[in-house]
Order: structure tokens, then C-alpha cells, then sequence
């Protein structure tokens, strides 16, 4: 797969997803701009990565829990925000 | 001696010898930001009365400011990350690091400036104007953490804390002549630090002296029960003689000539030192997709975490971003869309694990290896601005320890023939700090690059 460069109309449907809005200007200038990153991360297809597996995170760390417990000093004061009264019966 | 000029270790032995007073130290390095600030634009805020914990329960940095990269969130301090988004965001909490310094005894002299989000190698993606590089104000102070770096180097903070996701704690301190941990991945809290690129931000510090930084590094590391990636960690024993590696690709001939002069001279002096051992060159074979990588993989993850930024919970809503971070957020955004997930964000982790692999092998060789930091020197203020992928390029020395997780230290290795820094990296393998401030230590005991100041 070669990368095509991205039209302003690509790179509207990609801010639409990312709940961006931009210009006619910045659409422009964004899809030339995007357009030589991807072209430039294409090199990774040289590499044979077939038996290589992914690397999300580095420490080896699962199952990370703590105990369900309250604690008193991370409750935010009251005052700086507003309360309400229940909705829920 | 100007107060402003002393290291941490000078300014703690004069308060207990009772040349100045806490309150002195703190005046002087206020009117110091008052009188600079304005033209260097470090600081976003500052706190005209020192903020501080009422009970500090050590007193290890008492009457020691330090400043604090505005990306770590201060209770009841304003927090922007340098985005128009947050311009007025006041946090309920403080982060573990910020909580780590107060309660021994440091007190928060101001938020200091950075690439919005931390997204950039030079400072000027801030929202609120780019930091100057005190050593000549035409040039960039390096991202992202410029205002951090520059506050040390221009004598406003003896110590400020940072963030470093592809090198933004050591490209800002190598251009500004400064010392800088990126610790291994999760020896430092992210709680409370606004989070980027979460599987690589890594938290550290800015000092003057790698003294310091070992000192510092010791009071803010250390696994936090908030942040469930903190690793309960094991400090590697230093090894009796350090053997020294030359990774061979971070000399190619992309790098600029002076700046590799500096750090072969530097690796020579410390060939010299007793209990060192070069052990020539070991390759990284690839170094070169690096940049690629680290461009599918970091975009992906802040486009997940700057999802939030709605104007909802936080802050101004999504018009508010600047272009930096709406490039970010759409590359990585298309990365993670159906039908090019496979080619893009599951690639580049694959190709992580190579690249996290090829430290490893050089590990099983080597206890340290040393580098450029950046592949130039100090760039001028505005050169690279509108290419971004000149800009991603800074990153290229400094990328590949993020993706593997490992830590690397950054100190002054001298100047260029027009008077501005250049900075190298000893590089360890994961949880091998220890190593790196030893090794950083001795080095500085035979050079004297760390006590030079810029003139303002």
C-alpha cells in the first residue's frame, strides 16, 4: 500500500471523527501537511515484522488493583462545586 | 557568589551556615523572574509569596524553589499546559511530584512555560509565545519542556520539574546547558501530570549539576499508589568498572559537525576517568525508524487522551486548540481508524519491540551508552515552524528511549564556536539511574561546562 496524499476531503472526514472543526484554509494547509508525515512513516514497510510481536507498554506490570477503600484526603471540598439534589429516588 | 548562581548542595550548606536566610533565597530568585521574564517568557505564573506545604515532613529541600512545567497539575495554582483550552483551569488536587518536593520542604515559585500539551522540541508551540533561549534570545530553548530548562539556565530556580515523551526534558536542557534525568518508564509518578503520550511520558527533573539531579531524582521517584503504571522498582547495582558503548548511529552523518566534535571529546574525558572502560562502538540498528514510530504510536495515544477537552468538563472547548495539537490529534486519530489500525498503530508497536531490543542487546555489552542529545545546536526561534516534520526530526536522538522505557541522563558536553550549549545523553538500561548520575557525577568533577551562566 502506497500512501496517496490526503485531499482536503479526507482530512475533513478525519477532523469530523476528531470532533475538530477547521477551515477551508486550515484543511489546506492540515491535509499537505499530514500528508507529508504519512509519507514519511511509509519507511516502516521496509521493515519484516511478521513474527515480531507489539509493544504497548515496557514494565511488565498486570493486573494493577488497589484496595476499595475511601480515602478521606482526595474528597474535593464542598463549595467549589455545585450540589444538587438527588434525582434518583 | 550571586545566590541565583548556587546549586542546590551550595544553597542548602548556606542556609545551615547561616548566610542567607530561606526568605532571602526566595527574594532573590523573585526579582530575578521579575526582572527577566518578561523578555525571556519563562514563567506563566508566578507566586509572589512561595507556595508550600504547611508541615513538610523532611526537610531535604528546605528554602529551595523550584519551578514546576505548568503540564503538572497545582491545587489551587493554575494549571494551562500552555493551551488556550485550559487558560483558566485552577486544579482541586496537586500531582504526586509537586506533593513529592513540598513535602520536603521545596516550595513552587511559578508554572513554567512549554510547547502546548508538550507537543514540540522548541518551545514556540505555546499558546502563550515561545521561551527564549537565555543563552541568545534569537534561538529556541528546545521543547518541550523550554521553560523548565530555561528558568535553571537564566538563574530563576535552582531545580524545575519536567516531562520527557521523545526528549523534552534533555533537548531543552542540552540547549540551554542544563542537567536533566528522563527516568526509566514509571520510576516517576504520572499522576497529576496531564497526560500526553501515557504509555512513554516520563516525569524528571531539570537541575544545574548532576549532583543535584541525583538528589532531586531520589526524593521524587518511588512507586505511587495513584498511579497504577508506577513501578515498585529495583535500583540495578553499580556495576564495579562502567563499561561505556558508542552507539554507532547516533554519529551518522546527519549529525552536526560540532556537535559531534563536543561529544567525542566529552567521551574521551570520560575514557580517562578511573573505573570507566570504553568498550567502542554497538549499533542500534533501528535508530532510523525511530521517528516514524514514535510519530504513528505518540499522535494515537493524544488523540485518545485530548479527547476529553470538550469545554465540558474542562476548560474552553475543541476551537481553542492550537495547530500543533490538532495535527497531533488527526494523525493519530486516522492511525487508529478502521482499515488503517493494522498498517499504522500496529505496526509501529511491532516495531517498538525491535527498537526496544536493540538496547537490550547493547545492554548485555555495555553498562552506558553516550550520544548527542540533539543532531544540532540551538536552532533560531522560527526556523522550522512550518515543517512540522523538520520539527518531529529534533527527536531522532532522543525517541528511541522513550519507546523502550529506559533512562537517560542529559549534561552539558561544552559550546559551539558562537557561544551556544551542546548537551549529550548517557543512556542506561531500564532502572539503571544509578549508573547515570555516578557516571554523570565524576564527569563534572573533571569539567566545568555546569557552573557556566549565561549573560542576560
Amino acid at each position: 500500500m502506497t500512501q496517496q496524499p490526503l485531499t482536503p476531503k479526507d482530512t475533513k472526514k478525519i477532523a469530523k471523527l476528531a470532533n475538530l472543526q477547521l477551515s477551508p484554509e486550515e484543511l489546506e494547509k492540515f491535509s499537505a501537511q499530514l500528508s507529508a508525515i504519512l509519507e514519511y512513516v511509509e519507511k516502516l514497510k521496509n521493515i519484516d515484522t511478521s513474527n515480531v510481536p507489539e509493544t504497548s507498554q515496557v514494565t511488565g506490570l498486570v493486573n494493577v488493583t488497589r484496595n476499595d477503600e475511601v480515602k478521606s484526603v482526595r474528597y474535593i471540598k464542598k463549595g467549589t462545586y455545585y450540589t444538587a439534589d438527588a434525582v434518583f429516588e | 557568589m550571586e545566590i541565583t548562581s548556587l546549586s542546590i548542595k551550595q544553597l542548602t550548606a548556606g542556609i545551615k551556615k547561616k548566610e542567607f536566610s530561606e526568605e532571602e533565597i526566595y527574594r532573590s530568585y523573585l526579582q530575578r523572574i521579575k526582572k527577566y521574564n518578561k523578555e525571556l517568557n519563562i514563567f506563566l505564573t508566578v507566586c509572589d509569596k512561595p507556595y508550600k506545604a504547611d508541615k513538610p515532613s523532611t526537610a531535604h529541600l528546605s528554602g529551595i524553589p523550584v519551578g514546576v512545567k505548568d503540564i503538572f497539575v497545582t491545587k489551587g495554582l493554575r494549571t494551562t499546559a500552555a493551551s488556550k483550552v485550559l487558560e483558566n483551569y485552577m486544579p482541586e488536587y496537586s500531582a504526586t511530584l509537586v506533593n513529592r518536593i513540598l513535602e520536603n520542604g521545596a516550595s513552587v515559585i511559578g508554572k513554567t512555560n512549554l510547547d502546548a500539551w508538550a507537543h514540540g522540541a522548541s518551545g514556540e508551540n505555546s499558546d502563550f509565545g515561545p521561551t527564549k533561549n537565555p543563552w541568545n534570545i534569537a534561538y529556541v530553548p528546545g521543547g518541550s519542556s523550554s521553560g523548565s530548562a530555561a528558568a535553571v539556565a537564566a538563574g530563576m530556580c535552582p531545580a524545575a520539574l519536567a516531562t520527557d515523551t521523545g526528549g523534552s526534558i534533555r533537548l531543552p536542557a542540552s540547549f540551554c546547558n542544563a542537567v536533566g534525568i528522563k527516568p526509566s518508564y514509571g520510576r516517576c509518578s504520572r499522576y497529576g501530570v496531564i497526560a500526553m503520550a501515557s504509555s512513554l511520558d516520563s516525569p524528571g527533573v531539570i537541575t544545574k549539576t548532576a549532583e543535584d539531579c541525583e538528589l532531586m531524582f531520589h526524593l521524587i521517584a518511588g512507586r505511587d499508589e495513584y498511579d497504577g503504571t508506577s513501578v515498585p522498582f529495583k535500583a540495578r547495582a553499580l556495576p564495579k568498572k562502567i563499561r561505556v558503548g558508542i552507539p554507532k548511529e547516533y554519529f551518522s552523518e546527519g549529525i552536526d559537525p560540532e556537535v559531534r566534535r563536543k561529544v567525542e571529546e566529552a567521551i574521551r574525558r570520560l575514557a580517562d576517568l578511573p573505573d570507566v572502560e570504553l568498550a567502542g562502538e554497538v549499533s542500534l540498528p533501528h535508530t532510523e525508524y525511530a521517528v516514524a514510530t514514535y510519530y504513528i504510536i505518540v499522535p494515537s495515544e493524544i488523540s485518545s487522551n485530548l479527547a476529553r477537552y470538550d469545554g465540558i468538563r474542562y476548560g474552553h472547548d475543541r476551537t481553542q486548540f492550537g495547530d500543533e495539537a490538532k495535527r497531533r490529534i488527526m494523525l493519530g486519530t486516522y492511525a487508529l481508524s478502521t482499515g488503517y489500525y493494522d498498517a499504522y498503530y500496529k505496526k509501529a508497536m511491532k516495531v517498538r519491540t525491535l527498537i526496544k531490543q536493540d538496547f537490550e542487546k547493547a545492554f548485555e555489552k555495555v553498562d552506558v551508552l553516550v550520544a548527542p542529545v540533539s543532531p544540532t545546536p540551538p536552532f533560531r526561534l522560527g526556523e522550522k515552524v512550518n515543517d512540522p516534520l523538520a520539527m518531529y526530526m529534533c527527536d531522532v536522538l532522543t525517541g528511541p528511549v522513550n519507546l523502550a522505557g529506559i533512562p537517560s541522563l542529559a549534561l552539558p558536553a561544552g559550546f559551539t564556536r558562537s557561544g551556544l550549549p551542546i548537551g549529550m545523553q548517557l543512556i542506561g538500561p531500564q532502572m539503571g539511574e544509578e549508573i547515570l548520575f555516578t557516571l554523570g557525577k565524576k564527569y563534572q568533577e573533571i569539567t566545568d561546562w555546569q557552573i557556566r551562566r549565561p549573560n542576560l
